[in-house]
């Protein structure tokens, strides 16, 4: 089974954007957030929440995207 | 010297057209405060409103502030203010270093803006309505979710009431000195920075290094990130700093657990930073931002302890966009004046409310702020004012009220007093050092203000050798002692224009409540404190042009 990334605990995110910056840089080697095969998203208005979007076409399993987020939200797992 | 001209935006709210232009002739100063007091300064006629960042904002953890610079609604004179959320990161990826708004529009507008392009909108629909309306319609109808920054206005600023905050991502604000009025006056309702670009740096192991340096200084911020600022009350209370009923006290019984009882889970970072200091708590089911400074000026200066009280009047002072710092000293000087009850919350909520209305004379006298509001109904003595702005709730000593009387802090995120204070507990109060230290810490403060990394964690941008490494790795590096040099300039030249604006300390009313009541160096002098004043105006400010 392939491992993949997933936002396991969002319920903690505190929405810093890290992952975003992050995946960019170790997936293409510059720094974007809208081109970041992770987009946090507000769940929505008037709430401190948040949700990963992780585009699956790629890859994904990057223990640094992981290891960066200061909430401990992501995981690395069998899909 | 460092290569790093900034990419400007130029908003003519006027004509509602835009221009992008490359300041080559920014470039030496370096970032932050460094290419917004040039900005201001060079359209100074025109009475601009300039948001700059620096070279590491969006890209570097805890350089995530936007600093604005502007002529406050309060007292005309220069003012800077310190916003968080998505703002710096959005500005940058959208291609902008700073923003220069000039003019006035017609009509309420909003800005859409992206790379190369301002659309300008009718706002009108955003008009009289709350705080969190305002912010679900932009949200749902602006820029694409995630990828945006969104700055708006609350119900307070429309209605000229000049200490109205400029919010940001919802929750977070440019605090203080009424920026929120400040684009009422010009009729800018909002604004939308899209976040669709990308950067190569082309030296992206020197990056990496510099990234995970920073981001290992940033992480040791444990206090902040679990109580977020509000533990500073705890230091507070131990040194008997805390204003209680209009300072009549200089501290309180903690028997309602404020501290803890309003230590909440729910926190927000800005983007680019590990803490996630801005703490929310929920009431009526929506969530309220709170800090140190709203929490001290809408509990104890009102006698309020209770996490029940405090928090309704930090929810109506969001909801309706009045700035929860100058609404408590306003509130606990009518208290007073009034010869009302201290602590009576249903009192509070009903002032506010009238405050608003803005209909009965003192409504509208205390809605230019409270320096204004006393030239028409006295009380000067016991009013917390100082220099045009209501006083920051804490009473710490000489530097952070010198902070104040100088202009040099709006918010505890830029006074380097408060802590200067607290080391000067140790000892002898000589009014010399104490100025002398001071304008070392506003020094410090200026370099961070230049990178620009967030007032809360100035340990670690305020530190030449870090700010050095940084700037030289991302690719916008300046010589150790030019750095040094821009700094000594900056400072200056913030002085320059805080005199150009009208701000003379000379002129700056004290009131007499804060030599009656026993700070943490026992009682004040007023004649040490105007000695400080003469010594800093004789050695820095005097001396400008």
């Amino acid at each position: 089974m392939a491992k993949i990334l997933k936002a396991a605990r969002m319920e903690d995110c505190i929405g810093c954007g890290l992952c975003e910056l992050v995946a960019s840089r170790v997936t293409k080697g510059k720094l974007s957030y809208s081109d970041s095969l992770i987009q946090i998203r507000k769940v929505k208005p008037g709430q401190p929440r948040f949700k990963a979007v992780i585009d699956y076409g790629q890859k994904t399993d990057y223990k640094e995207i992981r290891d960066i987020c200061p909430a401990n939200c992501f995981e690395i797992a069998e899909e | 010297m460092a290569h790093h001209p900034p990419t400007v935006l130029h908003l003519d709210l006027t004509n509602q057209s835009f221009e992008v232009r490359t300041h080559e002739d920014l470039a030496p100063w370096v970032g932050g405060l460094g290419w917004a007091l040039a900005l201001f300064e060079e359209y100074l006629e025109e009475d601009p409103i300039v948001f700059a960042i620096g070279p590491l904002s969006g890209i570097i953890p805890g350089c995530s502030k936007t600093i604005a610079v502007f002529r406050s609604p309060q007292n005309g004179f220069l003012t800077t203010a310190l916003g968080g959320g998505h703002l710096a990161r959005s500005l940058r990826f959208a291609g902008y270093q700073a923003v220069v708004i000039k003019g006035a529009a017609e009509k309420p507008v909003i800005i859409n803006l992206d790379k190369e392009q301002a659309l300008f909108k009718d706002g009108a629909y955003l008009m009289n309505k709350e705080t969190g309306q305002v912010f679900d319609l932009l949200l749902s109808s602006e820029g694409v979710p995630g990828q945006r920054s969104v700055l708006a206005t609350g119900l307070a600023a429309e209605q000229g009431i000049t200490f109205s905050p400029l919010y940001i991502d919802e929750f977070f604000a440019f605090p203080r000195g009424g920026l929120g009025t400040a684009f009422s006056q010009r009729r800018l309702k909002g604004l939308v920075v899209s976040s669709s670009g990308e950067e190569d740096l082309g030296t992206l192991k020197q990056y990496e290094e510099i990234f995970s340096l920073l981001l290992s200084k940033v992480q040791g911020f444990e206090e902040l990130e679990r109580r977020g600022t509000l533990k500073n009350l705890e230091v507070e209370r131990k040194i008997s700093g805390v204003p209680f009923e209009n300072l009549n006290e200089p501290n309180f019984e903690d028997q309602n657990q404020l501290v803890e009882s309003l230590t909440s889970p729910a926190r927000l970072s800005c983007d680019g930073c590990p803490v996630g200091c801005l703490h929310l708590v929920l009431h009526d089911k929506n969530y309220v931002p709170y800090d140190f400074e709203s929490v001290v000026a809408l509990g104890p200066l009102l006698g309020l302890t209770s996490k029940e009280e405090v928090v309704q009047l930090l929810s109506i002072a969001y909801r309706v966009g009045l700035d929860p710092t100058s609404l408590g000293v306003i509130l606990a000087y009518l208290t007073e004046k009034e010869k009302l009850s201290f602590g009576d919350v249903e009192t509070y909520l009903t002032l506010v409310d009238a405050l608003l209305d803005g209909k009965e004379d003192w409504a509208k006298a205390l809605g230019l702020g409270l320096d204004e509001g006393v030239k028409q109904l006295g009380g000067a003595e016991f009013a917390l004012t100082l220099g045009g702005m209501e006083f920051l709730p804490y009473f710490n000593g000489y530097a952070s009220i010198l902070s104040q009387v100088l202009s040099l802090s709006a918010t505890s995120e830029e006074n380097r007093g408060f802590l200067l204070d607290l080391d000067l507990l140790k000892g002898e109060l000589d009014p010399a050092l104490v100025v002398t230290a001071l304008v070392a810490e506003e020094k410090k403060k200026i370099l961070s203000q230049l990178l620009i990394g967030c007032g809360y964690l100035s340990l670690v941008f305020e530190e030449t050798a870090t700010a050095f490494a940084a700037l030289e790795r991302v690719g916008a590096g300046v010589g150790h002692e030019e750095l040094e040099d821009t700094v000594e300039k900056i400072f200056a030249q913030k002085l320059s224009l805080q005199k150009r604006s009208g701000f003379n300390p000379h002129h700056v009313k004290i009131p007499a409540r804060f030599f009656s009541v026993p700070s943490p160096h026992g009682l004040l002098e007023e004649g040490k404190l105007r000695q400080m004043i003469k010594i800093y105006c004789e050695n820095y400010f005097d001396a400008q042009p």
